[in-house]
């Protein structure tokens, strides 16, 4: 029996996705005015999901919400950026010291992982589904890898940062 | 001022970033691996220091001086 896996991704989810896509491959450049009834109409979606998927983007940083509702893709200057860069350079190379000091094999582990399924993207075999594609399973790795060494820190409050 | 926009026309483009993330994050694992803890923790600094297109070395000298604090601290407040 071959079954297929279930794909139990919400709406909101796949709104996401898509606009994460978007922003992280630049074809939502940073500034871009966002319009929910846009977005909706271009996704085949009710506005709902994608209010829903602008609040979650907004709480990672990717889009900028303002109190009038205006709804921007995150622009960052470059002194924001470095400094930004500098501090999460300081930050999570703590939280590594943290991690070698103590039980290191389950973060190595996972690592290593993250590692082989980045091999398989940077082959160019993923990015046949696209740029987009790409990039985005790749900010997912990444994101991985770096929680994985924050959270072997085993700092709660550092985690929370 | 805004920075400029990252707009990955070119497949290659993409293609070359994901490259050197992955060589970068390989890297990372095998000074762990090697259980060097001091070159692990410049190349994730490196690492993320990149994409603000700041030189460890060059840039960034209160973040070395953390790094090397660090580096000699072998129990960081563990105990």
């Amino acid at each position: 029996m071959n079954l297929q896996p279930i794909d139990d991704l919400t709406l909101k989810d796949r709104v996401i996705r898509r606009l994460r896509r978007a922003i992280l491959a630049g074809s939502l450049p940073a500034g871009a005015l966002l319009s929910e009834r846009d977005i909706a109409q271009q996704l085949g979606v009710s506005r709902t999901p994608v209010r829903e998927a602008f609040a979650a983007l907004g709480r990672e940083g990717l889009l900028s919400l303002s109190p009038h509702r205006e709804v921007r893709v995150a622009e960052m200057s470059p002194a924001q950026l470095a400094e930004a860069c500098r501090l999460r350079a300081l930050l999570e190379s703590y939280a590594l010291s943290m991690a070698l000091h103590g039980d290191s094999v389950a973060l190595l582990d996972t690592l290593q992982e993250v590692v082989r399924s980045f091999h398989f993207l940077a082959q160019g075999n993923a990015a046949d589904e696209g740029v987009e594609a790409a990039l985005e399973q790749a900010w997912q790795l990444d994101l991985r890898f770096h929680a994985a060494i924050v959270k072997a820190a085993g700092d709660s409050l550092l985690w929370q940062v | 001022m805004p920075a400029t926009p990252r707009r990955f026309t070119a497949p290659e483009e993409a293609r070359a970033l994901l490259r050197q993330q992955h060589r970068e994050h390989a890297e990372l694992v095998a000074a762990m691996s090697a259980g060097d803890g001091a070159p692990a923790l410049r190349l994730l600094a490196a690492h993320l220091l990149r994409p603000a297109n700041l030189e460890l070395d060059a840039a960034s000298p209160d973040l070395l001086i953390g790094l090397a604090n660090l580096a000699s601290s072998p129990s960081n407040g563990k105990e």
